[in-house]
């Protein structure tokens, strides 16, 4: 709803404040992480394994930014995974690992310094893995899992 | 002694009520002056970068090439910043497939219309943008519907933004959507 112009006030004020252009949840639906599982913050300094398996829409991507939304400055110069580049097992299941330190397959650098927000993005979200009003269900969603910190 | 606390909890109350209340009016012009009034729009952030009413395309994002928060690095962008106060705007672009879509915004980044690949029979898409309190456009709007196949988009506001959005499925995609990003455009045209 975000990006409609009959959203509700804050949402508009959101956006505003934000400087983003966000298309309506009809096209795009948005999903913004700061906290892992277990609730605690993101962080540049710690690793965690993202991992999900492939949600019915067209198609997704995960990028990786600072609590500004700037992209995660890095030497790899990887910013985001989606559904077309991303590493799958057999089962169709996907890992990908956010780390200050280089790690194999699926490794979506991070700088040690920084707090992380994670983006989420549903593009063309099939009808199948909404509800209603509140868009993707949560387990649906992928699951951040702290696995080191320090 | 008693009437002064007695008076003194009814000031108290009377105090407490009036600044709740305007706790709530403070809050509340707050949240819907925002739109307007805050700096940090896309809209300010992109400030003279880009020619208005011309079509740029934007470079690929990273943490030096980023003009707005939250950008898709796997996403190509292409942006026209439109002002319509004198004469409408021709949107001409071609979606590749159906992630592909076409953004028109106001100044406080609301998403007034969208379209994108997958509402679409054909991969080209006109949309034309005029100032909807000009009731002569109106008809000419109407008039057009039968002329051209160009999807009238009606502003309350004369500017804003126009975003291309191209998700790039993977780097052997890259020259083919760039191709077609490169076809985008946004021109005045006569009333």
């Amino acid at each position: 709803m975000a990006g409609r112009p009959d959203a509700d006030p804050y949402a508009r004020a959101y956006v505003a404040r934000t400087g983003r252009l966000p298309l309506s949840s009809k096209n795009i639906q948005y999903f913004i992480a700061k906290t892992d599982n277990q609730g605690l913050r993101l962080l540049g300094k710690c690793e965690y394994i993202i991992e999900n398996t492939d949600i019915m829409s067209e198609w997704w991507s995960l990028a990786a930014f600072d609590d500004n939304g700037k992209l995660q400055r890095n030497n790899a110069q990887r910013y985001a995974f989606n559904s077309s580049t991303i590493l799958r097992d057999t089962e169709g299941k996907y890992k990908i690992r956010l780390s200050a330190f280089p790690r194999a397959r699926n490794w979506l650098p991070t700088n040690l310094d920084n707090k992380i927000t994670l983006l989420f993005r549903l593009h063309s979200p099939a009808s199948s893995a909404l509800t209603p009003h509140t868009g993707a269900t949560r387990a649906s969603l992928p699951s951040i899992r702290r696995v080191t910190c320090g | 002694m008693r009437i002064i606390s007695k008076l003194f909890n009814i000031w108290s109350i009377y105090w407490l009520v009036a600044g709740l209340i305007l706790g709530v009016i403070i809050h509340l012009v707050t949240i819907l002056s925002l739109p307007h009034l805050s700096e940090h729009k896309a809209w300010d952030r992109v400030g003279n970068s880009y020619p208005v009413n011309s079509m740029t395309i934007l470079p690929p994002i990273s943490p030096d090439a980023q003009p707005l928060p939250f950008m898709a690095p796997d996403i190509r962008y292409a942006v026209c910043k439109y002002d319509v106060s004198k004469e409408p705007l021709l949107v001409r672009t071609n979606l590749l497939n159906e992630m592909w879509s076409v953004a028109v915004f106001n100044q406080q980044g609301s998403n007034i219309y969208t379209v994108s690949g997958a509402n679409l029979r054909s991969s080209n898409v006109d949309i034309k943008i005029s100032l909807a309190e000009n009731d002569k456009l109106k008809f000419d709007i109407r008039r057009n519907q039968f002329i051209d196949s160009s999807i009238p988009v009606k502003v309350n506001e004369a500017e804003g933004l126009i975003m291309v959005r191209a998700p790039v499925l993977s780097a052997a995609y890259t020259d083919q959507a760039m191709t077609h990003l490169r076809t985008a455009m946004c021109k005045s045209v006569k009333r």
